[in-house]
Order: structure tokens, then C-alpha cells, then sequence
């Protein structure tokens, strides 16, 4: 779908909607953001970040309606690019009707938001944070192409506890899409099984991996919940969400085969992995104190044995209206009984794979009430969760243990 | 790992206690509503929740209809001394609860006599005026 498509059908929506349900309160909003983004070292998130790339975008019209009482339905047409992923193809980013039965209960069918940590459902929308990137530890890139969305239906609610706060609580279920499955979270699993299959030859043969081809991945099921606590101290909120699903991969690698005989050949290897996301685990905290925010998060995430984990700590200080500035820790870990990397030796590759410790620096300066520049520093230990399908692992001077990237981004909202 | 980020959420909170709050109080405005709103317990919790759209009925049914001002001192000192919050936040919690289809804010006026007078029109609204306003139409919903 294209751009003057997208627009068609948003002034479409707009025309009927209200004629044909004499809709109460059509809500219409939008944003456009741009950003650039350069690494030094390693490619970063995008193919070429070391080059800098401006392939950082992102626009969405939202539109939503009460047309009873207690329905309201809604739509988010996205379209974003992020180096290979998006290239701006416009996407419904969420769809549903939203029955709230009470304040305790309410239903939502549809494309729903995933509910994951205190920004998981946000993280498209650049404007509602004080930096470009959240922390790469708890909310990966890499996995933001499938599983920030998902079909079913959730049930949701309110309950006030007197003089204990209030619990916000979701529980959902249903499937999720995977529009590429070429990039980011899927092509890291077949490197790693590439480089698996590498050193579990007999010592007579020596196989090379040479890439993937016409890789395809779905969901079978998703499902998960989770309960945010408005503490009766003012200003703290505590929460926990949990995610759990189960994917199923294929996919054609491409391996040399070499004899010790001097034979050499190339062979395509059909290849099947079966993924079960035992859990995505997060645990948040966050407190308000005049023009102080200090945010801790911590994810556990399980993909078949393998546990990984990762949290951060950030202090956001509003100097002014306009101006904020952001600094944060963040570490990851891509096994949790193997921090020191001897998994990744053991796989030709170098022990800083394992990790990621992310030190990161960020200024927020609203110009209006529709507009917004930030811009950040990144000095990084370790490249857990450089995607390494984007990197030459045998170069190198391209994958350092310390290397670092920078970001800049301009929000437009109405 | 996990004792290390429990200890840190536990003792920056202390740190940051040195920081003064928002000063605790409403004089500057008062909440209003239409005549049909029952008469309840009104407290800073129960306008929290309304204007942040985890209340939605009155005692007894009625839909709530909560509006607010655009801007200005009165909108300030409402969400600072009410909500609790600072506009800023108050504004992002409704950017987000747009964009992720989570909910619709409430309707906002130019100017205080416009806020009045839909109030005075529409069974279960609720707004406020700053506290020198004389009423018109609407109640005073009195917090203790």
C-alpha cells in the first residue's frame, strides 16, 4: 500500500465514518518522524549505520470513534523505515473494538498493542519518551518488527484498592505476524545455526556457512498479560508483564563443503527450527519527584534453554518546559549462564558477543506543541545484540569490543 | 543482577525525596459538574482516575463526561494540584494512550465560560473553573 493509498482511505474514514454511525467524538491524530543515525565500528540496527543513514522514519494516522456509549473503535495506519525493515509499506499498526463493560472490565478484539514493560506499547511513537532509542536491553529493535502487535482479543480493567493505589491489569491472547522474515531476530537464529552446524563436522570435512535463503517464520499462538500498580505514594508505579509463544522457522542454508581430500562443493541445506519463547519476563519501576524521573527495568527472556537477560536504570531530568536530559545504563546479557561469551568462542566467534552494556546520553527539546528534536550518544561494551548478519565477523576491525553510535530525530505531531 | 536494580529503585527514591513536590492542595480551582451528577465523596484520587480514564461511571451509572481547559494557569494548577502530575506528563499519558488506541482524551475548551456552559449541558460531565468563577448551571463538586 502507498502513501496517496493511505491517504484515500484515511479521508475516507473520515467522510463516512461519521455519516454512516453518527459517531460521537472521531478522534484524528498523526505524527511524522525523521532521524539519522551513524555507528562507529559496527552496523548497528541498520545495514550500513556506519556510513550514517537516514533510513530512520516514521508516520502514522490514527483515528478512533465512540459510536455507542461504551464501544469505541480505532485504527493506526504505520508506515516506517529502518534500514531493510518497513521500507516505508503502510501497515495497520493497531485495529479494534474496545467494549468497556465497567471500569473494572473491559474487552478488546482485534489487532491489539502487545503489552510489554511501562514502553512496549508505545515504542512506535517517538514523542512519548525522552529518547530515540529505548534501552536496546529490555526493548530490542531487532524484535519491534513482529512483536510490538498481535491478533486476538484481550480483557483489560481498572481496580482501585482503597488506600493501596490502583492495579491496571491485561490479559490477551491470540497469534502474531512476522512481515520479514529475512531480517533482524530471524536471520540471527540461522547465522547461530550456520555456525553451529560449522563445528559439529568430523574433522575430515569443513564447511563454511554461507547465508540463508527464502526464510519463513510464523507464529502458531501468543500469550501473555500483565498488571502495572499505581502505588498511593505519589508518583511511584510498579509493574510486571509476561509474554509466551511459540514460532516455527524454515528456511534454505547455504553451506561449502571442503574433503580433506580437496573435494569442494556447495550444497543447500533445507533447515526447520521450532522456537518456543518460554517467557518474556519484564519487571518495572518508575518514580516521579518534581522534575525527576528515574526508571529500572529488568526482561528475562527464554528461547527454548536458552535464558537471556537484560536491564537498565534512568534518571530523566526536565530542566525546563522544553528541554530534558536523559542518561541510562543498560545491560544485556545473551545467556545468562554463559556472561563470560564461551558459547561464542566455542563458535569461531569472539566472548564480547555475549554481552552488551549500553552507556547512553540524550537531550529532548520540544520547539511547540507539535514539535520535537532529541538527539544521543551511545559508548557501548560488547555487541549482544549487534545483529550479526549485518556485520563481517572476520574483519577484525569491524566488530569491536568498544565502539559507539549516535542518533538525532525530529518529531512532528498533531 | 536483580538485587543490584531492587536496591538502586530503593534507595534513589530517598535521594530524590530531597526534591520539593508539587504543593499539595486545590484552592486555585474548584471541579464543577452538571446538576444530575450524584453528589460523591469527591477526592484527589477519584479525579485522577476520571481524567485519566480508569473511572467512567457516576455512583448509580451515569456515563462520566470529564472535559478540561487547553491550557493555561487554571489547566496548570488542575493538574499539577488535582491529577498530581505535570502537564507535560499528563499530556504524554494521552499521546500514548491515543497512539496505541487506548483511549480518547477529554474534550478541551478555550476558555472557562465555554467549559461551564457544555458542562451545564451534558448529564454526567465534569470539569472545573478557577476558584473566583461564579457558577452557573453546574455544582460544585466540594473536595475535603
Amino acid at each position: 500500500m502507498n502513501a496517496s493509498r493511505l491517504a484515500a482511505i484515511a479521508a475516507l474514514v473520515l467522510l463516512a465514518a461519521p455519516a454512516a454511525a453518527q459517531v460521537e467524538d472521531l478522534y484524528v491524530r498523526g505524527f511524522v518522524s525523521q532521524g539519522w543515525l551513524n555507528s562507529r565500528d559496527v552496523n548497528y540496527l541498520v545495514d550500513d549505520s556506519r556510513d550514517g543513514s537516514a533510513e530512520f522514519h516514521e508516520a502514522a494516522i490514527s483515528i478512533q470513534a465512540r459510536p455507542e456509549e461504551r464501544l469505541r473503535v480505532g485504527l493506526q495506519f504505520l508506515a516506517r523505515d529502518f534500514g531493510e525493515v518497513g521500507n516505508n509499506n503502510v501497515v495497520i499498526d493497531w485495529a479494534y473494538a474496545d467494549y468497556r463493560h465497567c471500569d473494572y472490565t473491559g474487552f478488546r478484539f482485534g489487532k491489539l498493542k502487545v503489552m510489554q514493560g511501562l514502553h512496549g506499547q508505545g515504542r512506535d511513537v517517538d514523542m512519548l519518551r525522552p529518547t530515540i532509542l529505548l534501552p536496546q536491553s529490555v526493548y530490542n529493535e531487532e524484535h519491534r518488527d513482529f512483536i510490538v502487535g498481535m491478533q486476538g482479543a484481550s480483557i483489560y480493567g481498572n481496580v482501585p484498592l482503597d488506600d493501596g493505589g490502583q492495579i491496571d491489569y491485561e490479559l490477551f491472547g491470540g497469534t502474531l505476524n512476522v512481515p520479514d522474515a529475512d531480517n533482524g531476530f530471524w536471520s540471527d537464529i540461522w547465522v547461530q545455526q550456520g555456525k553451529v552446524a560449522e563445528i559439529s563436522q568430523p574433522d575430515s570435512v569443513t564447511l563454511e556457512f554461507l547465508g540463508v535463503d527464502e526464510s519463513e517464520a510464523k507464529f502458531d499462538w501468543v500469550w501473555g498479560g500483565g498488571l502495572l500498580w499505581q502505588s498511593p505514594v505519589d508518583g511511584i508505579r510498579l509493574g510486571a508483564t509476561f509474554f509466551k509463544a511459540k514460532f516455527d522457522m524454515d528456511a534454505l542454508l547455504l553451506f561449502r563443503v571442503s574433503h580433506a581430500s580437496g573435494t569442494r562443493y556447495d550444497v543447500i541445506e533445507p533447515n526447520s527450527f521450532e522456537g518456543e519463547l518460554g517467557r518474556i519476563l519484564t519487571l518495572s519501576a518508575e518514580y516521579v519527584r518534581g522534575p525527576f524521573t528515574l526508571t529500572a527495568e529488568y526482561v528475562e527472556e527464554k528461547l527454548n534453554e536458552v535464558v537471556s537477560d537484560g536491564w537498565y536504570a534512568q534518571l530523566t531530568w526536565q530542566a525546563t518546559d522544553a528541554l530534558a536530559v536523559t542518561g541510562y545504563y543498560s545491560e544485556y546479557n545473551a545467556d545468562r549462564d554463559d556472561q563470560e561469551g564461551r558459547f561464542m568462542v566455542e563458535l569461531g566467534l569472539r566472548d564480547f558477543f555475549a554481552w552488551q552494556n549500553d552507556h547512553c546520553l540524550a537531550m529532548r527539546y520540544d520547539i511547540s506543541d507539535h514539535w520535537l528534536m532529541k538527539i544521543e550518544h551511545h559508548l557501548v561494551d560488547g555487541t549482544g545484540l549487534a545483529n550479526l548478519s549485518r556485520n563481517d565477523l572476520d574483519d577484525p576491525v569491524a566488530m569491536r569490543r568498544w565502539w559507539a553510535y549516535t542518533a538525532a530525530k525530529a518529531t512532528f505531531y498533531f | 543482577m536483580l538485587a543490584r536494580i531492587i536496591l538502586g529503585v530503593l534507595l534513589l527514591p530517598l535521594l530524590l525525596a530531597a526534591v520539593p513536590a508539587s504543593a499539595d492542595g486545590h484552592q486555585r480551582v474548584k471541579l464543577i459538574a452538571h446538576p444530575d451528577v450524584p453528589d460523591v465523596e469527591c477526592s484527589e484520587k477519584n479525579a485522577q482516575r476520571i481524567y485519566l480514564g480508569k473511572k467512567t461511571r457516576w455512583e448509580g451509572g451515569l456515563r462520566i463526561v470529564p472535559v478540561m481547559l487547553r491550557d493555561g494557569d487554571v489547566h496548570e494548577a488542575f493538574v499539577e494540584e488535582l491529577l498530581g502530575r505535570s502537564v507535560a506528563k499528563f499530556e504524554i499519558y494521552w499521546k500514548q494512550a491515543v497512539f496505541t488506541g487506548k483511549g480518547i482524551p477529554p474534550r478541551a475548551f478555550d476558555d472557562e465560560s465555554e467549559l461551564m456552559a457544555y458542562v451545564a449541558a451534558t448529564p454526567g460531565a465534569v470539569g472545573y473553573v478557577s476558584r473566583d468563577v461564579r457558577l452557573r448551571g453546574v455544582k460544585e463538586l466540594v473536595c475535603p
